[in-house]
């Protein structure tokens, strides 16, 4: 019986410190790739730093981007996208044209519908190298 | 059962579901391969009990999820399913894009029923020795004075050091604070840039951005000059620039999970213990880069500056 009970307690033991392991690993994105599903860049001359950020408030969703030049004088541009859930693919539901010099930063606001995850995803040329990056997920 | 195994036992649960759901998702793209039947078999009729009982519903008596469902009180049994079959896949090193043919599963559980039912009756029934209660009696007398003299045994130190263990990870699982100072970033490195992605498990609130919003750089390098500030839920970056055009950049976000990248081919990016957690730092390109944690928000540097600057800087934030 205390066998009994000790090869019980030494199971829970094993399978509750492997459940943060495998949150982390739940996270982790498919290598070589950006995000979730993202395309890897070629080459990170210009480039400093790229985030896609997202929030949520009620029904609105509000997705984000920080772009960061290596220098002050190189041009951004290109596209903020707004991607909703749809049967485990990510389908676009709105874009928005983007740009800066130096550093790029912006936000823009959508009327989302509730209970659907969104994520947003930016996809720009930094002096003419392509950078892209998506952010968590998030739901309404 | 008590409350941490019914705890234990939905989060498994929910983890198979979960992940029968993912792999339905896929399964009209993956490729149908032939297997080693016997392998398979072997593979079929080390399954946990109630996933055989699906596998063979499903490939001897074409018996529909719902039915599963109802005969063996199960429930999620598509989800269930799925993720057998897709344990086996993995079992039998198939890659994630493979699935093992319908005419494989089927040869194989009749071979596994098969194989099962020839093991029926051959377990000998033993049965309960029934006691009277004059000798039941006794026997707790017996068992009770036992209890007193019996030595510490290497097996009871052995429960309480797992009790112990236990407990600790049951803590450290439901408490979001301790795990912070236990699980920071999750970094990738890939070639040419690295992806810093925090995985704590704090939800950030609206009361969270105000408190961020108020934050005080009270350092900025000398010869740097505030050009503007981008304020937008769940972030905040403020840009410097001094008179020769170098610039500095100070990120603060919420913790969404929302991953950084950073450039940093061919650079040796340092660890550092910063205010009791985990921070990355390192130089490229005439830019210093410093990603850190500070009260459960996210904070990194970019600028033209020298490290020893962006520690100050960082040292000086207040939120």
């Amino acid at each position: 019986m205390n066998r009994k009970i000790a090869g019980i307690l030494l199971s829970l033991v094993m399978a509750t410190t492997m459940m943060p392991l495998s949150a982390m690993a739940a996270q982790q994105p498919v290598p070589n790739s950006v995000g979730s599903g993202g395309i890897i860049t070629p080459f990170w001359t210009n480039t400093a730093l790229a985030r896609a950020n997202i929030s949520v408030s009620g029904s609105t969703v509000k997705p984000s981007a920080y772009i960061k030049a290596k220098s002050s004088s190189t041009n951004i541009e290109g596209t903020l996208y707004l991607e909703e859930k749809s049967g485990g693919s990510w389908e676009e539901i709105s874009s928005w044209e983007i740009s800066g010099t130096g550093t790029l930063t912006v936000a823009k606001s959508y009327m989302g519908s509730a209970g659907t995850t969104y994520r947003a995803r930016a996809e720009v040329s930094v002096g003419g190298e392509y950078v892209e990056c998506v952010s968590a997920s998030c739901e309404t | 059962m008590n409350s941490d195994a019914v705890f234990l036992k939905s989060v498994f649960e929910k983890s198979i579901i979960e992940r029968g759901t993912d792999a339905m998702a896929s399964i009209s793209q993956a490729e149908a391969v032939i297997v080693d039947i016997e392998e398979l078999t072997r593979k079929i009729l080390a399954l946990p009990e109630y996933m055989q009982s699906l596998l063979y519903a499903k490939y001897i008596w074409n018996l529909e999820s719902k039915a599963s469902e109802e005969i063996f009180s199960v429930h999620h049994a598509k989800q269930k399913l799925q993720y057998a079959k897709s344990l086996l896949a993995y079992s039998l090193r198939l890659t994630d894009e493979q699935v093992i043919t319908d005419h494989c599963m089927e040869q194989a559980t009749q071979s596994a029923i098969d194989s099962y039912m020839k093991n029926i009756g051959s377990e000998v029934a033993i049965k309960k020795p029934q006691y009277s209660d004059e000798f039941k009696k006794q026997l707790k007398e017996i068992k009770a004075a036992q209890m007193n003299n019996k030595p510490l045994s290497l097996k009871r130190v052995g429960i309480a050091i797992a009790a112990a263990i236990l407990s600790f990870a049951m803590t450290i699982t439901v408490n979001a604070e301790l795990r912070e100072k236990f699980i920071s970033w999750l970094v990738e490195t890939f070639p040419l840039f690295s992806q810093f992605t925090s995985v704590g498990e704090v939800q950030p609130n609206r009361s969270d951005f105000e408190r961020l919003r108020n934050m005080k750089l009270n350092y900025i390098p000398k010869g740097f000059t505030y050009i503007s500030l981008f304020e937008a839920e769940p972030m905040l970056v403020y840009n410097y620039e001094d008179s020769s055009g170098k610039s500095l950049s100070i990120n603060a976000s919420l913790s969404t999970g929302s991953p950084i990248l950073a450039d940093t081919e061919d650079t040796q990016v340092s660890e550092i213990i910063f205010n009791g957690q985990l921070a990355y730092w390192w130089e490229k390109d005439g830019l210093c880069y410093f990603i850190w944690q500070q009260d459960g928000f996210e904070l990194n540097i970019v600028g033209q500056i020298s490290h020893e600057e962006a520690m100050k800087i960082a040292k000086n934030i207040q939120i």
